[in-house]
């Protein structure tokens, strides 16, 4: 399945009140087309943005999603191991496996060639979750906002997509001042609240929880 | 001053409440003196990670700062012009020099990035954290041996 067709569907599952942080220019770009206030793009800083929403993640309950290429996880493993272990029920970091370094002319990753990439996320700690037959499979959109909306952190989810991006992309024409200015006012935003799905079992425990996920 | 004031100044004063870091021999009594009543701090599995932790928190309405050995910040520099720079992002960089290193300091200059090396604590990290605040731009204390009381 196309990528974007992917970051569509996906952003179509989010809540009002989510946080979709896009780490570099292509995937941004792709995602720019399906804009909404709560996304905050990482233009050209490789292996920062995982780092970023873990920060975000840690300072507010709304939840977090991390979209980022196999190639970029790869890098920032290091980073992937701190999102799992903080255990912040707000952080969901979203591979998009396309099996190539995109934006570096598509020159092949090793992520499908590491025997076990669920084993690995998993061991960190992450919940894993492989939605590759659910978008590629035409699971409805209700069903998949479902199941989406029901996730707790800090949670993996894994999505192969086609390789290649798509063309005649606009440019984003927001400032880099503007997204950050825009993302702070959004994260902000506390009318908008939180869409973290609270088993009813521990409803006493929600703010608890959610501190204790510092270190 | 004394590592414990210098984080009651930090956290207390300057409302300065989540840190992140990668561990540095050099500021051991800055850590050894932390405390959980005021403060969170994160140790982080790399330099470029901790500074994006602390953007974070800083887009999320919290004032933050990072503490690193001054040699690794060198490796970080472009990751502070590519995303904190662009993206006005002030975060306060702590940072030990041992070894009294100009090849990094001219290249936080080059950068334009405001650094200054703490001699009167209280009023250096007044300085540092206005200009940074007001600017929108990270900036570095530089600690050097005897800055804090034993």
């Amino acid at each position: 399945m196309k990528r974007f067709k992917v970051i569509k569907d996906f952003l179509s599952c989010l809540k009002e009140n989510d946080i979709a942080i896009f780490a570099g220019e292509d995937l941004s770009k792709e995602a720019y087309e399906y804009d909404r206030e709560g996304n905050f793009y990482v233009l050209d800083s490789p292996g920062v943005a995982s780092s970023i929403a873990l920060g975000i993640a840690m300072n507010t309950k709304k939840r977090v999603f991390i979209f980022s290429g196999d190639g970029e996880c790869l890098m920032e493993l290091g980073a992937y191991a701190q999102a799992a272990v903080s255990r912040c029920k707000n952080i969901f970091c979203v591979i998009l496996d396309n099996d190539s370094y995109q934006a570096a002319g598509g020159s092949p990753t090793i992520f499908r060639s590491v025997t076990s990439m669920t084993g690995v996320l998993f061991n960190f700690g992450f919940l894993f979750q492989n939605y590759t037959k659910h978008f590629t499979g035409r699971t409805p959109i209700k069903i998949m906002t479902q199941k989406i909306g029901s996730l707790v952190g800090p949670a993996a989810i894994l999505i192969e997509v086609d390789k290649g991006y798509k063309k005649d992309l606009k440019e984003i024409d927001l400032s880099k001042k503007e997204i950050k200015d825009r993302i702070i006012k959004f994260i902000g935003n506390e009318e908008l609240g939180t869409s973290l799905f609270v088993p009813p079992y521990s409803l006493d425990h929600f703010d608890v929880n959610l501190d204790g996920g510092m270190v | 001053m004394t590592a414990k004031g210098f984080w009651e100044y930090l956290c207390e004063k300057l409302n300065y409440r989540f840190f992140a870091g990668v561990p540095c021999k050099e500021l051991k009594p800055l850590y050894d003196s932390m405390s959980t009543k005021f403060m969170h701090y994160i140790p982080a599995v790399k330099e470029n990670v901790a500074l994006g932790l602390v953007s974070g928190s800083f887009l999320a309405g919290h004032k933050a700062a990072v503490l690193m050995n001054f040699d690794r910040l060198y490796n970080t520099l472009d990751w502070i012009k590519s995303f904190n720079i662009r993206y006005h992002i002030p975060v306060l960089i702590i940072a030990y020099d041992s070894e009294n290193d100009e090849k990094i300091r001219k290249a936080l200059a080059a950068y334009k990035i405001p650094s200054r090396i703490a001699k009167n604590m209280i009023t250096d990290l007044k300085y540092i954290t206005n200009k940074i605040e007001k600017e929108e731009i990270p900036g570095v204390l530089i600690l050097r041996k005897g800055v804090l009381d034993e």
